[in-house]
């Protein structure tokens, strides 16, 4: 037999020390990462497996916790926390997105040696564009108390001045490499009008067939960019007792895009998909 | 004052404080006890007259109790600072308690309720009361003359007990000074004790007065002792906020950790939106009915029962359960889901319900106990099938899935109040529990009332649900879908009916991967074969076998993409044959056979289940029936095994091994044996030791990352690269 090469054989793992050792002795040891040099400062790990490296926030710590399996990623379940911040609709968002192709959670360990010295963060997603481009995410929300002359509090949106630091000092590293890491703020799609437009889309892409024939009907009409949900919805006319369904279907298809700031009725604007928001300056 | 008013033990009220009378000195003074000072003190008679006659002393009834605080409270606050409705009530009640004095006094009255209820029939009623809803109670009546008494005979003992707020408090003053002390010194210094903080209080106050910064006389021209007491300090350090009190104690980041807002779960609206689930042991034992070695017939408790259900949390709506007495399981959660997803026609006929509502819709959401049984990869890949997003609820947090564990507490209330279940447990306060004897029921018994209150239940109004029953809600929700979707507004809304009854068949199943081989597939000790099989050898199927039943599977080929069913081959054995039954019987069978092989040096046996129990229908029968006891010898000319032969359940010409199964375990109940399966202890050498971690020798490389390429291709993608195909074909 000869030896094939691998990705194991061109990336050997090359673990800093500052890694937890709990993370890789789960996957069974050195010899099952990769490492991925992004630059002199930013070095990846990913199990050879592409599995998750972290073990999913879980009930034992009383937390409420969820999981789905996407239509997105490569059929491994996402785990994550269902608090009404938690991370549970921004996976939603992503996952009806259509400018975000592929995404998976938690599989990349960041090893970074700048010069504060050494640190390391497990991203909360990976994301790959419709584009091509790729972007890291981390998940956070938060309402900082601020305490006013008269001693009272009040409370603004944004990160305690450590996080803040810690994110900003991953983000300048990945920026130096050329990458892209940005902080998905959870409360944005958290939003009661957004949770409503993402369970309709979800829930449309899980229940219908959405096949070639449907593709082609629906690229048919988007000829223009100030088209409504309705006037798309003539496409599908007579088919279920909902034609607008197969929009939202469309959607989570990576097809089109509807507008998610408002909610969705028959007239949301209809465009075609675009540039992920890691891009959209 | 006469030296006859005081008895020994009898109270009095000095300075607002408690005293009780012990005995008279020697020298002639009066010995007093403080239970809240815990000290003995002699006073001089003409001191104890000197304060009488400046009204600070009250010699109170003699009673079995002391005075009730809330009347040594209320007298204190002068009866010109209550409201005037206050002021209404309490004269109300005076009215009353002034003539039960004169007739109590002169005995034709009573303080039973049946005398002080002809009493009051002969009473003018108040004349301030507005409505005869105002007027005192039988009840009431003595209970107010009793506080009436205490308090010295005055209105003020008869003001409600939850009137503060209408007066304004005495240390409203020197309220700066108390909680510039609990901030300063109590909170931060948390060893420091009450009497400090007291002291300190009390100097402030002291000083305070001293410069004149606060009143030092009220409007009567007393002196105001404004030190408060200890429970008044407690009362105000709760008043603080916890964020503030967290913040001094501990510094502002523990804090803000602490009462980090946490966000609000909107309420779910919508039918079908959440589903919680739950498995629930109910107050109610089941039996099995047995003939035992003297022909005897037995009732033989198989212990209580477990309840799995599914609840739509929008409409409260509760789906129909899975009863038994096997415990939560991934057969069990999957058949109470097939249960409340699939039309119920069978279920509401068995429990002889008619013109039921039968939802058949696929929620979005299902909540569950974050137990291993629901992390499973069956239930998971049920889930993925069906596209449900699974919840978890977190260890310890009911509050998680608050819908379902309200409605188990509503079952076992009904059956709690069922003759012969199980009591709640000894109740330690108030009364003996009722001692009841437990009487045990069959499992159909217990089904049918289930059902019957489940059915009820969705039809009984909730007030949570403004006053509608969780089918009205349903109902009502599911025609707000229907009429939004009519409108161009896809509100979630899916059918179970738009999977093929083989779809469903598939999904609701236990999973597994075999070979193929010569004679079909086995699993666990079971096999299966048929025509699917043929020309397959040596494929890898994906198993799905019906928890329900494991006669017919599905397989899916992995190499030809396709579908087909496979069949037991034992039907006598397998037909209508639950999983975990055969699980069971498997545990019985290892058991049994661990024991022959004793002494052998043999670990783990190899069982020839299909040589041994599956070989001859009546040797099979006969060998599972002496494991099940020795009592069951299937020697069919004796009359009673015959009996026993014709008395099983059959269907078709083949025995229901469900019931056997049950039986046996029953058997081993009634003769004291341990079953297999209800072994108190676990054996942790059972598989040859600790189990070795995990280790990955040969990672998989069928999930490729997204944008580098690897080498080690296995196939070779036919449509895009013809010329990877052709250098392919060269070099073979």
């Amino acid at each position: 037999m000869y030896h094939v090469i691998t990705d194991a054989d061109r990336y050997p793992a090359d673990i800093g020390s500052i890694i937890p050792r709990s993370m890789i002795n789960d996957a069974g040891g050195t010899k099952n990462f990769i490492t991925i040099k992004l630059s002199d400062e930013v070095k990846l790990h990913r199990r050879a497996d592409f599995g998750r490296v972290r073990r999913p926030v879980n009930g034992r710590r009383g937390f409420k916790t969820s999981k789905f399996h996407s239509l997105k990623g490569d059929g491994k379940p996402l785990v994550m926390s269902e608090s009404w911040v938690g991370e549970r609709w921004m996976n939603g968002y992503f996952e009806i997105c259509p400018s975000i192709s592929m995404f998976w959670d938690q599989r990349f360990i960041v090893e970074i040696h700048d010069n504060a010295g050494a640190c390391w963060s497990v991203p909360d997603t990976f994301l790959k564009g419709n584009d091509g481009s790729f972007a890291f995410s981390e998940g956070k929300t938060c309402l900082v108390l601020s305490v006013l002359p008269d001693g009272s509090g009040k409370l603004v949106h944004g990160l305690p001045a450590t996080t803040h630091a810690k994110h900003l000092r991953i983000q300048n590293a990945f920026e130096r490499a050329g990458h892209t890491y940005h902080v998905f703020d959870q409360a944005w799609s958290a939003h009661p009008i957004r949770v409503a437009n993402i369970k309709m889309v979800l829930s449309a892409v899980r229940a219908l067939p959405f096949g070639h024939a449907e593709r082609l009907t629906i690229e048919r009409v988007l000829t223009r960019n100030d088209l409504t949900v309705g006037e798309c919805a003539r496409a599908f006319e007579g088919r279920g007792d909902c034609p607008e369904e197969w929009v939202c279907a469309a959607m989570g298809r990576g097809l089109l895009e509807i507008d998610i700031d408002r909610p969705i009725d028959r007239a949301s604007r209809v465009s075609r998909p675009s540039a992920p928001f890691w891009r959209a300056k | 004052m006469s030296e006859m008013m005081l008895a020994p033990g009898q109270f009095l009220e000095i300075r607002g404080n408690l005293w009780q009378f012990v005995r008279k000195t020697n020298d002639g003074l009066f010995e007093l006890y403080n239970h809240a000072l815990n000290k003995h003190e002699p006073f001089h008679k003409a001191q104890l007259t000197a304060w009488w006659e400046r009204k600070e002393l009250l010699i109170l009834p003699m009673s079995d109790k002391p005075t009730k605080e809330s009347v040594q409270r209320n007298r204190r606050i002068p009866f010109r600072h209550y409201s005037p409705e206050q002021q209404r009530k309490m004269k109300i009640r005076e009215h009353y308690v002034k003539q039960f004095h004169v007739d109590f006094t002169a005995g034709k009255v009573t303080k039973d309720r049946n005398s002080v209820a002809t009493w009051l029939k002969g009473i003018n009623p108040p004349p301030v009361a507005k409505t005869p809803k105002e007027w005192m109670s039988r009840y009431q009546v003595p209970r107010a003359y009793e506080d009436w008494i205490a308090g010295g005979q005055c209105i003020e003992a008869l003001s409600h007990g939850n009137a503060f707020g209408t007066h304004k408090s005495r240390l409203e003053p020197v309220r700066e000074i108390i909680e510039q002390a609990i901030e300063q010194f109590y909170v931060p210094f948390s060893e420091l004790e009450m009497g400090d903080i007291l002291n300190l209080i009390a100097n402030e106050i002291k000083t305070a007065k001293d410069r004149n910064e606060i009143p030092r006389h009220d409007e009567d021209g007393n002196e105001i002792d404004y030190v408060p007491c200890p429970q008044t300090v407690y009362n105000w350090i709760d008043r603080l906020n916890g964020w503030e009190k967290r913040r001094i104690r501990e510094g502002i980041e523990d804090a803000n950790r602490e009462h980090a807002p946490r966000g609000r779960k909107p309420k779910v609206v919508l039918p079908f939106e959440e589903w919680q689930g739950d498995h629930a042991l109910l107050p109610v034992e089941t039996m099995i009915r047995l003939r035992d070695k003297k022909g005897n017939v037995v009732d033989v408790g198989m212990g209580a029962v477990w309840f799995t259900g599914f609840i739509d949390v929008a409409s409260q709506y509760v789906y129909p359960p899975v009863l038994g007495t096997d415990g939560p399981s991934t057969a069990r959660s999957l058949e109470a889901f097939r249960k409340a997803l699939c039309p119920k026609t069978d279920y509401f006929e068995s429990a002889g319900l008619k013109e039921q509502f039968d939802p058949t819709i696929i929620p979005q959401m299902v909540f569950i106990d974050n137990q291993a049984d629901n992390h499973g990869p069956d239930q998971d890949a049920a889930m993925a099938d069906l596209d449900i997003e699974s919840g978890y609820a977190g260890a310890y947090r009911g509050d998680h899935k608050e819908s379902i564990e309200r409605f188990n507490r509503k079952l076992k209330k009904f059956w709690r109040k069922f003759p012969g279940a199980r009591p709640r447990g000894p109740k330690k306060r108030w009364k003996r529990p009722h001692q009841q004897p437990i009487l045990a029921l069959t499992i159909e018994q217990i089904r049918r009332e289930t059902a019957l209150f489940i059915a009820e239940y969705n039809d009984t109004p909730q007030k949570g649900l403004n006053g509608l029953s969780p089918r009205q809600v349903m109902e009502g929700g599911i025609a707000k879908i229907e009429a939004s979707r009519k409108n161009g507004l896809p509100l979630p809304l899916r059918s179970i009916m738009t999977k093929t009854p083989d779809e469903i068949d598939r999904i609701f199943t236990i999973r597994t991967t075999a070979t193929v081989r010569h004679n079909g597939v086995r699993y666990l000790y079971l096999e299966w074969s048929g025509s699917g099989f043929a020309d397959r050898e040596g494929h890898k199927v994906d198993i799905h076998i019906d928890p329900r039943n494991v006669q017919e599977i599905w397989c899916y080929d992995h190499t030809d993409k396709s579908w087909f069913k496979g069949f037991g081959v034992w039907p006598y054995y397998m037909q209508g044959l639950p999983w975990t039954e055969h699980l069971r019987i498997r545990a019985r069978i290892l058991k049994h056979e661990a024991e022959l092989n004793k002494g052998k040096g043999i670990k783990r046996p190899s069982v020839d289940f299909k040589g041994r129990y599956m070989a001859n229908n009546a040797e099979g029968l006969r060998r599972l029936f002496a494991l099940a006891g020795k009592n069951f010898e299937l020697d069919r000319s004796k009359k009673r095994n015959d009996r026993l032969w014709n008395g099983s359940r059959a269907i078709g010409h083949s025995l229901d091994f469900a019931i056997l199964s049950t039986c046996a375990t029953a058997v081993d109940f009634h003769e004291g044996r341990v079953a297999p399966g209800f072994e108190r202890i676990m054996d942790l050498k059972k598989e040859g030791g600790v189990m070795t971690p995990i280790t990955v020798e040969k990672p998989t490389n069928n999930a490729p990352g997204p944008y580098w390429e690897t080498e080690d291709e296995d196939e070779i993608d036919m449509m895009s690269d013809p010329l990877a195909r052709n250098e392919q074909s060269a070099s073979a």
